[in-house]
């Protein structure tokens, strides 16, 4: 019977390096998911959910067992990709991608021979658009629809009051609507 | 049909988030039957809200290995500085002592040399170490006579011990100059200028040292 996150937290924190590696493997992918729709770049997804672990695991001996510890992850998880974020903002390497180029790729399914956009595709450009918008928007939209969080889950996660969450979701979802307007046209025309 | 928004629209987002209450959200749908502009508006944000469903990443095999085996580092690297806190692990720290060896050696060599050279003692030197005598004799006169007394003491054993220290160091370095008398014999030709630009060109050979050591270490 496999031990519950609890029990696995308790173990972690006297030093036992199985069951850390047990939970690492239980959240590795919410993890990494959130870290990948933050910044859409696998790559960096990975360094920042590495990070991730590493800072849980240091951080762990100062854990209330009483808490949950999904929150905890992803609270971690939005402030590491923010620092990188902003650090890749300010090496001027950011991907911020506009309006026009995810447009413009649209365009390039819609003249190419097969016309029709594969499901890969499709979440990649639904992924460029998210990391377009403005990084305040960012994180409540990708955890109300990635990961199917409420807004109180989403306030206690930002640390913010829930009013704030619900303007941001609602601002962010109205910029990738105008976003993604090319692409569900072109679903509704195929 | 009229050209005004409906005030439905508002409830759209929140409907499909299952946020309305069970009577509102009746009503809503309700509503949506006989109403094409809402009808319209909800299939859009339908494709929206769908579009949006992105699918869970894997971080690929290999993923916990990585985060342990990043864990181990972190640890032999913070037992490594426990047991030996002197180890220098930041290229900034290499950089820095380099720099600060090599001038220390240098302006020892520099004042050794120009001593041996047979020069006097600098008057700016002389005036500030009377300023300083006299300083501290007035200090110590407005104190009380035996805390003057103790102090007195304390710093004649402190300048005894600079004493012991400098000689020391005087003769390592008069050692160390001694192997090169030749060399030394073309310094006492060499006038003050001269010493200045070598303690120049030395400085900023040690700086170019520096950045280099830096550059590898990094």
């Amino acid at each position: 019977m496999s031990k519950t996150d609890e029990e696995l937290i308790v173990l972690s924190q006297q030093g036992d390096e199985t069951a850390f590696a047990e939970l690492v493997e239980r959240y590795q992918n919410k993890v990494y998911t959130l870290a990948v729709h933050l910044l859409a770049d696998r790559e960096e997804g990975r360094d920042v959910a590495q990070e991730v672990f590493i800072r849980v695991y240091h951080a762990l001996p100062r854990f209330r067992t009483d808490a949950d510890f999904l929150p905890w992850l992803y609270t971690i998880t939005a402030n590491i990709a923010r620092d990188r974020w902003r650090r890749r903002k300010r090496e001027k390497e950011t991907i911020r991608v506009s309006l026009d180029e995810i447009n413009a790729e649209l365009a390039d399914h819609r003249f190419s021979p097969e016309s029709v956009l594969v499901k890969k595709d499709v979440s990649l450009m639904v992924e460029k658009a998210i990391a377009s918008l403005p990084w305040d928007y960012r994180i409540p939209i990708v955890l109300r629809h990635s990961h199917e969080l409420s807004y109180e889950e989403i306030a206690e996660i930002m640390k913010i009051p829930l009013n704030t969450v619900k303007t941001r979701i609602r601002r962010g979802r109205l910029l990738l609507k105008d976003i993604l307007a090319p692409m569900l046209e072109q679903r509704r025309d195929s | 049909m009229t050209d005004k928004r409906c005030v439905y629209q508002e409830q759209i987002t929140t409907y499909l988030d299952g946020e309305l209450e069970r009577e509102t959200a009746a009503q809503f749908k309700k509503h949506i039957e006989s109403c094409p502009q809402c009808s319209q508006e909800l299939k859009e944000w339908e494709g929206v809200f769908d579009l949006l469903k992105l699918p869970e990443e894997e971080p690929g095999p290999g993923f916990t290995k990585s985060v342990l085996n990043a864990l181990h580092r972190q640890k032999g690297e913070t037992a490594d500085l426990k047991q030996n806190p002197l180890i220098l692990h930041d290229p900034w720290n290499i950089k820095n002592l380099t720099l600060v060896l090599s001038a220390i050696f240098l302006l020892a060599f520099s004042i050794t040399s120009w001593l041996l050279t047979g020069a006097e003692q600098l008057l700016l030197i002389h005036h500030i170490s009377r300023f300083v005598g006299i300083f501290v004799d007035t200090v110590f006169s407005l104190l009380p006579a035996p805390l003057a007394a103790w102090l007195y003491q304390v710093g004649n054993y402190l300048s005894l011990f600079a004493d012991a220290v400098l000689t020391g160091l005087q003769q390592k370095l008069l050692l160390l100059l001694s192997w090169g008398e030749t060399f030394f014999m073309l310094i006492r030709l060499l006038p003050p200028t001269a010493w200045v630009f070598m303690l120049v060109t030395g400085f900023i050979a040690c700086l170019i040292l520096g950045r280099l050591l830096e550059n590898k270490t990094a």
